[in-house]
């Protein structure tokens, strides 16, 4: 240690949550899709991200992952910024947002999810491999791995994409509409895949569509729509009153607003 | 110039010899120097065809040139240091001002594209007409390139003269593959998923620059040699070609670099042939490739599939015809059958039904009695392939009844289809499956299976028919055979496991030896039990499960394929 005793610790003594969002807003083109957002996610729960169409959930997930840039505010991971913290953070996105014909197998996808932590010019080596193949075994893909990944179904795509989350092996988890077209089976192999990373204490942050299975689901929600309409454990949230605040009725005036700001800043 | 209506005669000598050996080091520089663009062409323009930016590297090759004549003015030469700085900061401002367009004034990026590089291409001309013979460069040699003439710059390199061009492009392709090799990861990574990418920390942003740079610099490389315009068609033909390829990115930047350097020895040798420009011709040569891989490509090729298409409607038309007289035996007296009739019965058009009549009549399975062909005849193997086709076909349409529930008028034509398709082994599984059914839905025989189950006529009891007469040999598990030889009562030792045990201290107590002459007498629907009658006279009753392993060898066994088979009176077919 080359640092002297006499120093302040740098981090706080009491454990930071695993993802503070302050402030946060989002733009698009100058036109803001997510307002002041403030919340600080708890440890080792499933936590659902709800809101209707257009709410900003995928967009909220992108700027915590640091892939929008920020209008205002910030984001911690681990009580540091995302830049430093990018090993502790595992992402799910949306199925369509890759060309599934790609000349890749299951397996090389997979892979795909040690190559953060090699660091430059490290080829994944037979530790990886092995260790992706597992991944690959808990979404019950093992029999896929030498496929081409344009022979899959929308569902198997999906367990793909688990797996190379698996494979990344973070703490925290942000999943953009896991569920998004899987059949019921499927369904549930992922939920109970997804309890058992919550048992070994991971963090899942989860953007779910079905309000029928999110109340089962979740352990904690944030209702958004633009804005945060709400966040807390499900049973304090997940209520006619916060599902009518989130999905119906007056929300027209912040997207106006929307429209007058960016009208005004160009 | 040549004659335009004028195509020289080929004479693979004159034109495929005679320039290796007339001016070798020529010929080879000129070959050499088109594959080296050709490969580094081919590396970067996979990983341009990943991404989709295809239209990205159209764009940048033609802006690029902007900066080659910049520098070209400003310095007084056209290869060499000064046009790589120039070329690639141009090609970088290209970029920076698409992306800028697109996301800063919400111009869609394919029209960003367009005005980029259409305006700083306009402008590269523009200079080009004003400032001709100042950098020894004009239009011509800037669009379509000039091969010989850029082998005529030398430098030194070890003491030796080299072309300058053959030397960059070299050390480009080296420097490529190199680049590929160490950030294969990072590369892969950026061109499958930037966004998740970018989540690891790899850094897509810093590698798509450095992937346009590499790019810039490939497209001034091959500026002298192909041009501007041409150079595109290298970076895009020869990845799609190995795209159709190959379905891995190694076996992909592989084959892409392969097929460019083709097009280098192929272009070059169709050019002095045709006295043609050598780019022009190294860039009809990857087309052509393109179109044969596209034609004839082992998985997509249109050809390629044309073929197999007409091979399976030969094929199916071929068991049509031997199933459908096989069907006909039942209705008829076993007299040879008139092709009209079958015709007629096939509705098939007389020159299919040639066809397969003349296949047939080659692989041994229909016979031509009379010789005038209008009289047909099943031999014995053809008979054996139709009672194996009718049996798939039965068994399909049971099938689809007992498990799938289609309804019984329903199920004919798939099944008509299927027949074809279907494995020997899928067929015994189905049987297994449906508990070895004597009838199809509509109440016809299902042919015996004609594939033994342990040699030729050798089948598990269940697969027997009512009136079948067979000899005990034996006991099967699995299709592992348990006891061959030796009385069946005593295989019941250590190693003999589960159903297969049971069924042998069944059969040691119903005391059946080895070799015991038997006849099915029923089938019970209600048990699944077999009656069988044994030689003294008794009839017995064996459950389904023992039926399963009990191997009987057929007698009055019809197929001639087990010649070794005692035949009886059954054996109509020759
Ligand atoms: N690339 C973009 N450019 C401009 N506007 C965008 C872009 N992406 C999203 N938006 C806008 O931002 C808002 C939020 O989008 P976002 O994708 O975050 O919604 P979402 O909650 O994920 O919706 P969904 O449930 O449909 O996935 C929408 O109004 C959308 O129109
Ligand atoms: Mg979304």
């Amino acid at each position: 240690m080359t640092r002297p005793a006499d120093d302040p610790p740098r981090e706080p003594a009491v454990h930071p949550p695993p993802i503070e969002v302050h402030d946060l807003t989002v733009s698009y083109d100058k036109k803001p899709v997510l307002w002041n957002i403030d919340v600080a996610f708890p440890e080792g729960q499933i936590i659902g991200v709800l809101g209707p169409n257009g709410a900003g959930k995928s967009t909220l997930i992108k700027a915590i992952m640091g892939l929008l840039p920020i209008e205002s505010g910030w984001v911690k991971i681990n009580g540091r910024p995302l830049a430093r913290e990018r090993r502790a953070v595992g992402y799910v996105p949306q199925r369509e947002s890759v060309d599934w014909d790609f000349p890749v197998t299951v397996a090389d996808v997979v892979l795909m999810g040690v190559y953060g932590r090699l660091g430059l010019f490290r080829r994944p080596g037979r530790a990886d491999r092995e260790f992706c193949a597992n991944c690959l075994e808990q979404v019950g893909m093992a029999t896929y791995a030498d496929r081409q990944i344009s022979q899959l179904s929308g569902g198997q795509r999906q367990r793909v994409f688990l797996a190379r989350a698996l494979a990344q092996d973070s703490r925290i988890y942000l999943m953009d509409e896991p569920f998004a077209g899987v059949d019921a089976a499927t369904e549930a192999a992922i939920i109970e895949l997804l309890r058992a990373m919550k048992r070994q204490g991971r963090t899942l942050l989860v953007v779910h569509h079905d309000l029928q299975t999110a109340p089962e689901y979740f352990d904690s929600m944030l209702m958004l729509n633009m804005r945060l309409v709400a966040f807390g454990p499900t049973r304090d949230v997940f209520t006619t009153q916060v599902l009518h605040k989130t999905y119906g009725g007056r929300l027209t005036i912040l997207s106006e607003a929307a429209e007058q700001v960016a009208g005004t800043r160009r | 110039m040549p004659d335009p209506s004028f195509i020289p005669a080929f004479d693979f000598y004159q034109h495929c010899v005679v320039p290796w050996t007339l001016n070798f080091a020529d010929t080879a520089g000129t070959v050499l120097l088109g594959a080296l663009v050709g490969v580094a062409c081919g590396w970067v323009g996979s990983y341009l065809l990943l991404q989709g930016l295809a239209l990205l590297g159209d764009a940048l090759s033609h802006t690029m040139l902007l900066g080659i004549v910049l520098a070209a003015l400003l310095t007084g030469e056209v290869s060499g240091g000064p046009v790589f700085i120039g070329a690639t900061a141009v090609g970088l401002i290209a970029v920076l001002a698409i992306e800028r367009l697109h996301t800063g004034a919400r111009v869609k990026e394919d029209a960003a594209m367009g005005i980029v590089f259409t305006s700083m291409f306009a402008l590269a001309v523009v200079l080009l007409s004003l400032f001709a013979g100042r950098a020894h460069l004009d239009a011509q040699h800037a669009l379509f390139g000039d091969i010989t003439w850029a082998l005529a710059v030398k430098s030194n390199f070890l003491g030796h003269e080299v072309p300058t061009d053959l030397l960059q492009m070299a050390g480009l392709v080296a420097a490529v593959g190199l680049l590929v090799r160490l950030f294969y990861k990072e590369l892969l990574a950026m061109a499958f998923d930037r966004e998740f990418a970018a989540v690891q920390g790899l850094r897509p942003q810093a590698f798509r620059y450095g992937m346009l740079a590499v790019l810039a610099l490939t497209v001034v490389g091959a500026f002298n040699s192909v041009g501007a315009v041409l150079v595109v068609a290298l970076l895009i033909v020869p990845a799609a070609t190995a795209r159709l390829l190959t379905q891995r990115l190694p076996g992909m930047l592989l084959l892409a670099g392969l097929v460019g350097a083709a097009s280098s020895l192929i272009g070059f040798h169709l050019a002095y042939w045709l006295e043609v420009s050598t780019g022009g011709a190294m860039v009809t040569a990857a087309c052509g490739l393109f179109a044969v891989t596209f034609l004839f490509g082992p998985s997509q090729g249109l050809a390629t599939s044309a073929v197999r298409h007409v091979r399976l409607q030969s094929r199916m038309s071929q068991e049509n015809v031997i199933r459908h007289m096989f069907k006909l035996k039942s209705r008829l007296p076993p007299t040879p059958v008139d092709r009209r009739l079958l015709r007629r019965e096939l509705n098939m058009p007389w020159w299919t039904l040639g066809w397969a009549v003349w296949r047939l009549a080659g692989r041994n399975m229909l016979a031509i009695p009379g010789g005038t062909s209008n009289e047909l005849q099943l031999t014995a193997a053809g008979e054996h392939a139709a009672r194996r086709l009718d049996r798939a076909h039965r068994l399909w349409e049971a099938f689809l009844v007992d498990q799938v529930g289609v309804a019984r008028d329903h199920v004919h034509p798939t099944a008509e289809t299927i027949e074809h398709l279907l494995s020997e082994q899928l067929v015994e599984r189905l049987d297994d499956l449906l508990g070895h059914p004597v009838t199809d839905p509509h109440g016809a025989p299902i042919p015996r299976s004609v594939i033994g189950d342990q040699g030729p006529g050798v089948f598990i009891l269940s697969k027997m028919r009512i009136g079948d007469r067979g000899r005990v040999v034996g006991l099967i598990d699995g299709g592992v055979s348990i006891a061959e030889s030796g009385a069946l009562a005593a295989t019941n030792e250590a190693g003999v496991t589960g159903a297969a045990a049971r069924a042998t201290a069944m059969i040691a107590a119903l005391k059946i030896p080895l070799g015991q002459l038997l006849t099915v007498v029923d089938r019970n629907a209600g048990d699944e039990s077999w009656s069988v009658e044994l030689a003294d006279g008794r009839t017995i009753d064996l459950p389904h499960r023992l039926t399963d392993h009990l191997l009987v060898q057929l007698l009055d066994e019809p197929s001639p394929e087990y010649g070794d088979v005692p035949s009886g009176p059954a054996s109509a077919a020759n």
